[in-house]
């Protein structure tokens, strides 16, 4: 025997031959006035559990009342899954099969069946775990070498030290008047409570290796990758609603119906706003400030003006229905009363020409330049692969931008320059749903200021009060534009401005949310007419 | 204790006192010793090498098989209009039918009180779990999209914004299987908890000890254990009791809930259990004739509990022979011109000769047990157990093929496997064999605690069992 000092005294471990020498040693024991004993045996012997006390288990009403709520439970699941459709949230899914009802008991109770099963059995085995209170791997017994065969043929009576009657030498002459072989002494050792040494480096090593499968996770999600994107978590990846130019819902879309019934008559899924109705902020009841018209000028000419202009624009650059008597030519249209000065609204200072300034680098260069030449970026790149040869074509169809001291262009109004932002003009697209109205006239305004620094007048364009500072465009970068492109009526824009604002458009808000503006601008005399 | 010598023979019936389950004169340690000896030999039989390394490589056919399904789609299989369903839930059928004699022995037995299954209820068990692995694999994959399987539980889903239909045969299967599979496994477990703790405290190496001790849960045996163990066992009992009858009722009505021809009985969910008790047994009796001569345990797994099998082999083939006449018969009283095509077509049709394995294998073969001399000789009741597994076999397949032809003659078409659905078949006998071969080497074959259990019972029977005699 060790040294004990430290160690905590268990109970006394009485070693019995047999089945029967033990059941009645425990008997003996126990009418001797012992509460706290347990008998241990490798298999479970008969009568023990009188001869030493033991209260008989709850176990069985544990699985009694799982099983009543398993059976609750399988119940309320089917009826949720296949029959509660009107839930907020993971609606059930009614199937409709052969007209039959959609709840009906006997088709359910075989799923309830093997729920009360499954419940039940779980209970019973950790109940009983539970109740036993394993796994408890450290126990000071299995220290004892001779308890070692208590699974295999031995057998053990255990009398607790917490015991009243517990008194050492006298319990073990007690267990061995009771016929017990051998009796020892059970002390648990402090390092029954450590863990082995190796679990600290195992756990260790483990919850490090746990950490991978998560940080591969948010690698997955923070890196942009060409495969496939892994949805762990599906954000908003998938959203039920409709892309732009898609069609609308169909009404009889599953149900094998041979015709589709959209909801909407125009098929597509964007909704124009309703006729006559003004969005917030949009109410338009200047027509010299928002449509560069004069206000006195016939209102339904000035509204027809906008669309027939554009599609002769584009039919013209297409060189098609040019003759057709009906829809007279660009150069031809009765065009409406542009205003020749500035609305009454805008604020002409240094200030709005810097605006302009900024609106006009922000806009205008990439195809038109700095000094407004026509020689944008954009512009000279489409020029040079214009000249390339792709598969026996030019790499690009490119009509080249308008130079702004062109003499067509000088002796154009205000007002039509105006018009030309808003709605575009020939290949130009329109931007006035990019840019606001006084931003526009600000931009209208720079032009004019560069058109003067080429004609050195000063006639037509007085600053009042702040004297203008030099724009920055750059005298030695100007050159005189000598080429032979007057017959053309409009500069053509492509991209550069549409890509600036319009990407990442692949969310169907912002793109509706500019066919709204588009059409608030197109539609209706409730927008013009006051 | 102690029992008879080994050359008794112990299925001599003699009326006035009971014939010992163990022999050769056996005490407790006795019996620990012969069963720790297969897991605690430095090497295992040389016949054990064999068959593992064969169902090892089986079981990587069945790997790759299973990867080429995968990345080729069903097509693999010879399923095709009009037998969309063909060897997959044939093999289902078969393995889940299997796995159902030893939730049977372990179970029912239990709740009869009959103490011979201890001997055998370890083995059985193991073998429950492992076919119903088996079985569960082939649905499994034969639902298409594998990676979606989760399809089958009712789990929320946004995505897919939809529910498992609760009203079909299909889900009941899905239900049932994977109940069985976990009470299943629960039961083998909790059995098994105090021989783990036997092993555990025979452990000689560190390794054995700390897995022994982690899978004993801390076993001591205590007697407040062996109280709340003994109701939780009995719980189980009564649970997989009806559960097993349950199960084998709800894979017949995959059949029975349709209404073809041949499949649309009543006579299905009665019939389906016998026949998989019937084939489990033949089973039992397969694996354990080899396994208690590999391992020398004749003295524990006697030849009077391969007899016991073998009789009940004569019940359950009886009750399959019966039911497959009433089918004939009701199909001819039914005055139903389709079921009386379809039976007729069975046993005169294209497949005639799988009727012919069939009826033969399960119902005349078996009936050589009426003899002693054959139901107590190994190699004869290995033999007929063998072609007992045959047969049920091609119950199953015969069942499966009524879909050859269905009502419409223009449709009807004669089904041929394709070299995969035999490999997966070979290969899931592999997956099985190879799961049973780890089990014989790792983990206690016979139930010890339960056969020390029933010894310390017989002990205690009035004088005149040879038990107590000897």
């Amino acid at each position: 025997m060790t040294n004990h000092q430290n160690q905590k005294l268990v109970g006394v471990l009485a070693e019995f031959a047999c089945a029967d020498s033990l059941l009645q040693g425990a008997k003996r024991i126990r009418a001797g006035g012992y509460e706290k004993l347990d008998a241990f045996s490798p298999f479970p012997v008969h009568g023990i559990d009188e001869a030493i006390g033991i209260k008989r288990t709850i176990l069985p009403f544990i699985c009694l009342f799982t099983g009543i709520g398993a059976c609750g439970l399988g119940v309320f699941m089917q009826w949720y899954v296949n029959y509660y459709v009107s839930s907020p949230i993971f609606p059930g899914y009614d199937f409709y099969i052969s007209g039959k009802p959609l709840w009906s008991l006997p088709a359910n109770v075989p799923v309830i069946f093997e729920v009360i099963v499954l419940c039940t059995a779980f209970a019973a085995f950790f109940g009983m775990l539970i109740l036993n209170k394993m796994p408890q791997l450290a126990n000071p017994l299995l220290r004892v070498a001779r308890f070692r065969r208590v699974t295999n043929d031995r057998f053990f009576l255990l009398i607790d030290a917490a015991d009243e009657k517990f008194k050492n030498d006298r319990t073990i002459e007690e267990l061995r008047q009771a016929g017990a072989t051998d009796v020892e002494t059970v002390y648990s050792d402090e390092s029954d409570h450590q863990l082995p040494s190796f679990v600290r480096t195992f756990g260790v090593l483990m919850l490090t290796l746990a950490l991978v499968p998560p940080v591969m996770v948010f690698r997955a999600q923070g890196q942009t990758n060409r495969d496939p994107r892994l949805h762990f978590n599906p954000d908003m990846d998938f959203q039920t609603k409709f892309k732009p130019q898609t069609v609308g819902p169909n009404l009889n879309a599953g149900l094998n119906h041979a015709d589709a019934d959209y909801a909407w008559k125009d098929i597509r899924s964007a909704r124009l706003p309703i006729k006559g109705t003004v969005a917030r902020n949009k109410l338009e009841d200047d027509m010299e400030f928002f449509h560069g018209i004069k206000a006195a000028s016939n209102e339904q000419a000035a509204h027809e003006y906008n669309a027939p202009v554009r599609i002769v624009s584009v039919t013209t650059t297409l060189g098609q229905d040019t003759g057709s008597g009906q829809v007279p030519l660009a150069g031809e249209t009765a065009e409406p009363d542009w205003v020749t000065s500035y609305p009454q609204r805008l604020k002409i200072d240094a200030a709005t020409l810097q605006r302009g300034k900024k609106m006009y680098e922000i806009n205008c260069v990439a195809c038109h330049g700095y000094a407004g030449d026509g020689d944008g970026l954009v512009n000279k790149r489409a020029l040079e692969l214009a000249t390339v040869n792709i598969n026996g074509r030019p790499g690009a169809a490119w009509t080249e931008s308008k130079s702004l001291h062109h003499p067509d262009v000088i002796v154009q109004s205000v007002g039509r320059v105006f018009d030309t932002i808003t709605n575009g003009r020939a290949t130009m697209g329109p931007y006035g749903s990019r840019i606001k109205p006084e931003d526009r006239w600000a931009i209208v305004l720079y032009i004019q200021a560069l058109q003067e620094t080429r004609i050195n007048s000063a006639e037509k364009f007085v600053v009042p009060e702040t004297p203008v500072t030099e724009p920055s465009a750059d005298d030695e970068q100007v050159e005189p534009q000598d080429e032979s492109n007057a017959a053309e009526e409009g500069s053509e824009v492509e991209g550069a401005g549409d890509n600036a604002t319009q990407e990442g458009g692949d969310d169907g808000d912002v793109e509706s949310e500019s066919k709204t503006e588009e059409s608030a601008g197109e539609s209706g005399e409730g927008l013009i007419g006051e | 204790m102690v029992t008879v010598d080994s050359y008794y023979d112990n299925t001599f019936e003699d009326p006035s006192r009971r014939a010992p389950l163990i022999t050769g004169r056996l005490d407790f340690n006795g019996v620990t010793e012969q069963v720790a000896a297969p897991t605690e030999a430095r090497k295992p039989p040389q016949a054990w090498y064999v068959v593992f390394t064969i169902s090892t490589l089986l079981t990587l056919m069945l790997g790759g098989l299973i990867m080429h399904l995968l990345l080729k789609g069903v097509g693999v299989w010879g399923n095709n209009n009009p037998v969309y369903w063909g060897w997959p839930i044939v093999n289902f059928v078969f393995w889940v039918g299997i796995g159902h004699a030893g939730t049977l022995i372990s179970a029912i037995l239990f709740l009869f009180r009959q103490h011979w299954r201890t001997s055998i209820n370890r083995a059985a068990e193991a073998m429950t779990i492992f076919a119903v692995i088996c079985a569960g694999m082939f649905p499994g994959i034969h639902i298409g999209r594998v990676w979606s399987f989760y399809w089958l539980f009712p789990i929320p889903s946004e995505h897919l914004a939809m529910w498992p239909n609760f009203r079909s045969p299909l889900l009941w299967d899905v239900f049932a299987v994977s109940t069985y599979f976990t009470v299943s496994l629960l039961f083998w477990y909790m059995g098994m908890v105090p021989d783990l703790a036997t092993f555990r405290d025979r452990a000689t190496n560190k390794v054995k000890k700390l897995a022994y001790g982690i899978a004993a849960l801390g076993w001591t045996g205590s007697a407040r254990h062996w109280h709340r163990y003994e109701a939780a066992y009995t719980i189980l009992a009564a649970l997989a009791t009806p559960l097993v009858l349950s199960v084998h009722t709800i894979v017949s009505f995959d059949f029975a809930i349709s209404q073809l021809p041949g499949w649309h009985t009543t006579i299905f969910p009665p019939y389906f259990v016998a026949g998989a008790i019937f084939s489990g047994f033949a089973m039992v009796v397969t694996l354990l004739i080899p396994a208690r001569a590999l391992f020398g345990l004749k003295d524990i797994i006697t030849v009077r509990h391969i007899e016991n099998m073998n009789k009940i082999i004569i019940l359950t083939g009886l009750i399959v022979g019966t039911a497959y006449t009433i089918e004939f018969f009701v199909a001819w009283y039914s005055g139903n011109n389709y079921e009386g095509f379809t039976f007729i077509n069975r046993m005169m049709g294209p497949k005639w000769w799988a009727y012919f394995a069939m009826f033969s294998c399960n119902v005349f073969i078996p009936q050589l047990f009426w003899f002693k001399k054959i139901r107590t000789s190994m190699a004869w009741s290995m033999v007929i157990c063998l072609l007992v597994n045959v047969g049920m076999w091609f119950e199953r397949f015969v069942i499966v093929m009524s879909l050859e032809r269905d009502f419409l003659p223009s449709s009807w078409a004669y089904f041929i496997p394709t070299w995969v659905d035999i490999g997966m078949f070979v290969g899931s006998f592999g997956l099985f064999l190879m799961l049973f071969c780890l089990f014989c080497r790792y983990l206690p074959l016979v139930a010890i605690s339960e056969v020390k259990g029933t010894m310390e019972h017989y002990r205690h029977l009035p004088t005149g069992t040879p038990t107590s005699e000897t």
